[in-house]
């Protein structure tokens, strides 16, 4: 347990001196910069490793934490001249729960109370769960284990074909983050490593909590926190498919994560709250693209929305977030993986007119799969159906600049998938045995669209709940 | 009804299916909302610490034998495969030659048999693609087949490859002993014969 403490506590001390010393801003109280230490943290410690491999030194407890150190080092000093604005949070913090009535209070308490629950359940399946999820088994925590055994991802796992389950030329950062146990014990251990995959779900739950808070009010924020942590796809879905939980080793839960926070580093940029939103966008969208295949999307998703939303020097911004993005992407794995062979599905390359021409026959079967997975209770509640509702609501404020920014990620992010669906080649064994003769499409939507959709849930109940008029009495949201 | 108060009651909505879901239902097959179930979950959890601190491997192999018609019988095939896997790693450990075949293993069952063994060198497909149990042996290979068809009975017996009986300790004699009895007595009761 102490190897997984260990990373988790160095992991935050740099996301914490990362969001004051560089970004400048510090969160909103302690359960916002909790949840950011731990974004930032996760994110940059990972980006880090990869960038210590891809220099060919080899990951290993010395270079590693060296690099580490001297990072740490490097941030103490700005992160501790910062220190007034971080006063000021905290005035403006203990407003905002003044402003609430007695009962307000305690619905606000009694729904982080809901939260904690939701988030303490997937804490401790991950950390009695060995990884179980085929997927994860194959790809993430198969990758943690050359890395801890090998000290690298560009030896024989991701250059010999034999190894192509790992899907060798898919972004690695989750399965560097899954080996910092092991570097810190010198072990790799199966069932600590993956424990480390439900942190990622703490931190999706604090961020969203203070960033709402800060735009919509306490209650709203409360509210967003009980929703997301006890989302079931995310808590407590007990066995795939799809498997996409924050137990399961998965990295769809990092991806939303990193989703979510670049787009709320993007609201704060338009809205000028933040003098390096923009900057933090960029370099979570990087951490997203690094991630999983389905970050990349999200960097022309990003650079439309800026596009429609920002107030000015638009270019400018989608090209310097965007770009970021792809920078951190290129520099930590674009370019060194350039050389491995693609083993996954790889569907840029199938972004032609005549996959695009078989796929049209393919829309049916998507829409019908989407519709019934939003509507699957078991998964997720009354998720999509009370967001629909929302967003009917607050129609009307859909138009203003954040909520069109997010609207346009989302549905970027969401057309993407359906392009994927449409064009993809994907077929199994198993697919196999049970469509011998049909398109193997609805097993794989059974397996995966789940996960799709737990990437986006986060960011799309930010939405519901910042067009919403909840806690701000029917005035218009500070956020708009 | 404002827009407030219609927002209210949609929150409402949110936070009492958030609960409905700890509930506990009487029988899990009936559960005509597919509700899902946090206490399951945590029935579960609880469960896999109890098998925890009896052998380390023990929840792996539950847990991949979850889902699966007999649980206990595929806890007891993967218990014996992931100590098969350790002990072919322990003995790379001592002699960098030691090596593995694989020999007709499906797909599914050998990309987390692969995941078990690495950093072992391996050799060999899988079934799908033309392997089978009588591909010729590469000389010095470690043979793994594939176990899956086969009853707890002939799992629990030593391989011709090969493979040695692990040594196991008194209670983990007594435990596969306990799981074998099971398998008999379900077998009798099934009259299968499988």
């Amino acid at each position: 347990m102490s190897a997984l403490v260990v990373s988790l506590l160095v992991c935050l001390l740099v996301g914490v001196l990362i969001d004051r010393g560089v970004l400048g801003d510090p969160a909103f109280g302690w359960i916002e910069r909790l949840g950011r230490g731990l974004m930032l943290g996760l994110g940059s410690v990972g980006s880090l490793s990869l960038l210590v491999d891809g220099l060919g030194l080899g990951v290993s407890r010395a270079t590693l934490g060296g690099a580490v150190g001297f990072l740490v080092l490097a941030l103490v000093v700005p992160a501790w001249r910062v220190s007034p604005r971080f006063r000021l949070s905290e005035d403006e913090e203990r407003k905002s729960l003044r402003s609430l009535s007695r009962n307000e209070l305690l619905a606000h308490a009694a729904l982080l109370i809901l939260a904690c629950v939701g988030l303490a359940l997937a804490v401790r399946s991950g950390w009695l769960r060995p990884t179980f999820q085929f997927d994860a088994i194959t790809r993430w925590m198969f990758k943690a284990k050359a890395l801890a055994a090998d000290g690298t991802l560009f030896g024989v796992v991701s250059t010999d074909p034999y190894y192509s389950l790992t899907h060798q030329r898919y972004p690695p950062l989750v399965s560097h983050i899954a080996n910092l146990p092991a570097l810190v014990s010198g072990e790799f251990n199966d069932r600590i490593a993956s424990s480390i995959f439900p942190w990622f779900a703490v931190a999706l739950v604090a961020t969203a909590y203070g960033a709402l808070r800060r735009r919509s009010g306490a209650l709203s924020g409360a509210l967003a926190a009980a929703w997301i942590a006890n989302l079931p796809m995310l808590s407590f879905v007990l066995m795939p498919p799809p498997g996409a939980g924050a137990a399961s080793a998965m990295a769809d839960i990092p991806l939303s994560l990193f989703l979510m926070g670049a787009v709320l580093a993007l609201a704060d940029g338009l809205q000028a709250r933040r003098a390096r939103g923009y900057v933090e966008a960029g370099l979570l969208l990087g951490f997203a693209t690094l991630t999983k295949n389905e970050g990349l999307p999200l960097l022309v998703g990003v650079a439309l929305a800026v596009l429609v939303s920002a107030p000015r020097s638009r270019w400018r911004c989608a090209t310097g977030v965007a770009g970021l993005g792809l920078g951190l992407y290129l520099g930590l794995w674009g370019i060194a993986a350039s050389g491995l062979p693609i083993t996954d599905e790889h569907y840029l390359g199938r972004l032609h007119g005549d996959a695009f021409t078989a796929g049209l026959s393919r829309l049916g079967i998507i829409v019908s799969g989407l519709g019934e997975e939003v509507m699957n209770f078991r998964s997720w509640n009354l998720t999509w159906a009370v967001l629909t509702f929302l967003l009917m609501l607050g129609a009307r404020r859909l138009g203003r600049p954040v909520p069109r920014m997010i609207l346009v990620v989302l549905a970027v992010q969401c057309a993407s998938y359906v392009v994927a669906y449409a064009v993809t080649s994907w077929s199994s064994p198993a697919a196999a045995l049970i469509h011998p003769d049909g398109d193997p499409l609805p097993f794989l939507m059974k397996l995966t669209l789940g996960r799709l959709l737990m990437q986006v849930a986060p960011t799309a109940i930010v939405l519901g709940l910042i067009v919403s008029p909840l806690a701000s009495g029917g005035r218009p949201p500070r956020s708009c | 009804m404002d827009r407030t108060v219609a927002t209210q009651i949609a929150a409402l909505v949110v936070v009492l299916a958030i609960l409905v879901r700890w509930i506990p239902g009487e029988d899990p097959f009936r559960d005509p909302l597919g509700r899902g179930a946090p206490l399951e979950v945590l029935k579960l959890d609880s469960y896999l610490k109890e098998l925890q601190a009896r052998d380390p491997l023990a929840p792996t192999a539950y847990l991949r034998g979850f889902g699966k018609k007999d649980p206990d019988r595929w806890k007891a095939y993967f218990v014996r495969r992931m100590r098969d896997a350790a002990r072919i790693q322990e003995s790379y450990r001592d002699d960098p030659s030691v090596f593995v075949q694989f020999k007709g293993v499906p797909r599914n069952e050998m990309w987390p048999l692969m995941y078990d063994l690495y950093p072992v060198p391996m050799v060999g497909t899988w079934a799908e693609n033309g392997s089978t149990r009588d591909d010729p042996t590469e000389p010095g290979a470690t043979v793994v087949e594939s176990r899956l068809e086969r009853p707890v009975d002939e799992v629990s017996a030593p391989e011709a490859a090969g493979v040695q009986e692990p040594e196991l300790t008194l209670e983990q004699r007594k435990e596969l002993r306990r799981l074998q009895r099971q398998a008999e007595r379900r077998k009798a009761a099934s009259g299968d014969g499988r």
